[in-house]
């Protein structure tokens, strides 16, 4: 087994088991995504933009205005190209709890705030430069962004998707919302009991051992709904464990995070399981013929 | 539309041997995603090289000797993506291989990025900075930028998170949208808290800005004249 260094505390876990859910298929279509643009103040129709369509989303562009759906999950994105992630010379000076008010008083206006919620993660982007004397010049924050999670029973949405984030410039607008929260239809099954997160620890440890992990820090362990990101179709919404841990390889310079997740519930709906793609085929070795490989692939 | 040359070489596993590392999940779909991706909009799929088949000699420039290969490898493409681990010590950034061919840690101080036609290259790895100072900026990348536009990898360690990280930058990238905003974005998680970086190289401190804040591939042939200045964008 991996050298395991526990450094978090266990989640707790609710007496009552949070049950599991089924997911509405998404309505990604165009008349919903024009509609959704005229919620954003824009025209949304034929002479006024245009919409872009590409295998994993729709994209109507208005002026410097981007809303995006994405197909497999139903995500929505509203941008505004000419100020989101732009260094326009000046410094967004927003605390958190500014930052945060401003964003939920957003989503509020706009029906995009989850009934029960919470702010995860207040995130800045900031730019810097250099010269040759090597003296860091102009090294500013130019956004500020919002990282909110729904909550389902307390607990917490968290995974690729199952947030809004809402992206503010200097003069506190909005300059981005993402929202990437799928919408539940009905309770699939309820759950008989979860798991301890110590069993999910250990099969985290038999999974690291079975790659050759050498030394692994647990940082954290987070009880969640797990919600999939974008490009991907989702049909449940179950508990799960999250745990996030460092790496360290043989040579203790190299590290790297990695996260392991593992459905909570003892009747699971099977719904994390094969999250990982399997390993691709071993490639041709280099300046070998094909039939080489092959042959030695067959054996 | 400039179309652009695109090379990736990662890594998921490594052997019980002098070059042995901890095993990598989803490195094959970040690379080969974001190269499919540049590949659907048009743009040149040059090499994949994955596991013992991805080679130090691949980046070492041919004047550090040591079979140094880069010229024909990883600076003969316009986008170059790498993934893989990393580790950074001694102003030096490292990646990790697993075949010794010729070494089982490439090293940036044997690196000389975009003396070919290396214009972007994506190190898709841990600790491609420490920090966000200039000196943990400048101090690893002020000398291997020779050429190249823009680097782009993440502060201190991340995680794999998903699947679709390769090829969501890729699909942006190859549609002609703002590097730095793009990767920045499609990498950057709350959920993780991992640090992406966007590092752009210029002659001036206007133009290493101006490459940070507008350089799309339709900059292929707008070249670094030299890495006098180098202007980075950071989320965290």
């Amino acid at each position: 087994m991996a050298n395991v260094k526990l450094l978090a505390t266990m989640p707790e876990v609710p007496r009552i088991p949070p049950p599991i859910y089924t997911l509405l298929r998404p309505n990604a279509g165009e008349e919903r995504l024009l509609n959704l643009a005229r919620t954003f103040g824009l025209k949304a129709h034929e002479e006024a933009g245009s919409i872009h369509r590409s295998a994993s989303k729709f994209t109507y562009t208005e002026a410097n205005f981007d809303v995006e759906m994405y197909r497999a999950s139903g995500y929505l994105a509203f941008k505004n190209r000419a100020h989101w992630q732009v260094d326009r010379g000046a410094a967004a000076e927003l605390s958190d709890e500014d930052a945060a008010t401003r964003a939920s008083e957003l989503l509020r206006s706009a029906r995009l705030l989850p009934e029960r919620w919470r702010v995860q993660k207040v995130s800045r982007l900031a730019v810097a430069s250099a010269g040759p004397d090597r003296a860091v010049q102009d090294r500013r924050v130019i956004d500020v962004g919002v990282h909110v999670q729904p909550l389902l029973h307390e607990i917490p949405v968290d995974g690729p998707g199952g947030r809004v984030n809402v992206y503010l410039d200097h003069q506190r607008e909005v300059t981005c919302i993402e929202y990437c929260i799928r919408s539940i239809n009905a309770v699939y099954r309820v759950v008989d009991a979860l798991r301890s997160p110590a069993d999910a620890l250990e099969e985290a440890d038999r999974a690291w051992s079975a790659r050759r992990v050498h030394e692994v820090e647990v940082r954290e362990v987070r009880l969640c709904y797990f919600e999939l990101g974008p490009n991907v179709a989702q049909i449940y919404l179950e508990p799960a464990y999250m745990i996030l841990a460092t790496l360290v390889g043989r040579d203790s310079r190299i590290r790297t995070g990695d996260i392991f997740v593992t459905p909570a519930a003892v009747n699971t709906a099977g719904s994390l399981t094969g999250l990982t793609p399997p390993r691709p085929p071993a490639q041709s070795p280099r300046g070998q013929s094909l039939s080489d490989a092959e042959q030695k692939v067959q054996a | 539309m400039s179309t652009v040359t695109v090379g990736v070489e990662w890594i998921n596993d490594f052997h019980s041997d002098a070059c042995s590392q901890n095993q990598l999940v989803y490195m094959n779909t970040h690379a080969e995603g974001f190269q499919n991706a540049m590949v659907a909009h048009g743009h040149l799929k040059v090499f994949d090289w994955g596991d013992d088949n991805a080679w130090e000699t691949d980046f070492r420039n041919p004047a550090f000797g040591n079979g140094g290969d880069a010229l024909n490898w990883s600076d003969n493409v316009n986008f170059c993506y790498f993934a893989d681990h990393g580790g950074n010590w001694s102003d030096t950034m490292h990646i990790a291989f697993s075949s010794a061919h010729n070494q089982c840690l490439g090293s940036s101080d044997t690196w000389k990025l975009g003396v070919r036609n290396l214009k972007w290259l994506v190190l898709d790895v841990c600790d491609g900075t420490l920090d966000t100072t200039a000196d943990a900026v400048g101090g690893v990348w002020f000398g291997p930028m020779q050429g190249i536009h823009m680097i782009f990898t993440f502060v201190n360690l991340t995680s794999p998170w998903s699947a679709d990280e390769g090829s969501d930058f890729g699909g942006d990238a190859g549609s002609g949208q703002v590097l730095s905003n793009s990767w920045l974005n499609r990498t950057f998680s709350a959920s993780i808290s991992n640090m992406p970086i966007a590092i752009a190289a210029g002659a001036s401190q206007a133009e290493a800005i101006n490459r940070r804040e507008n350089e799309t591939v339709n900059w292929r042939d707008y070249g670094v004249t030299s890495t006098s200045w180098l202007a980075w964008k950071w989320r965290y």
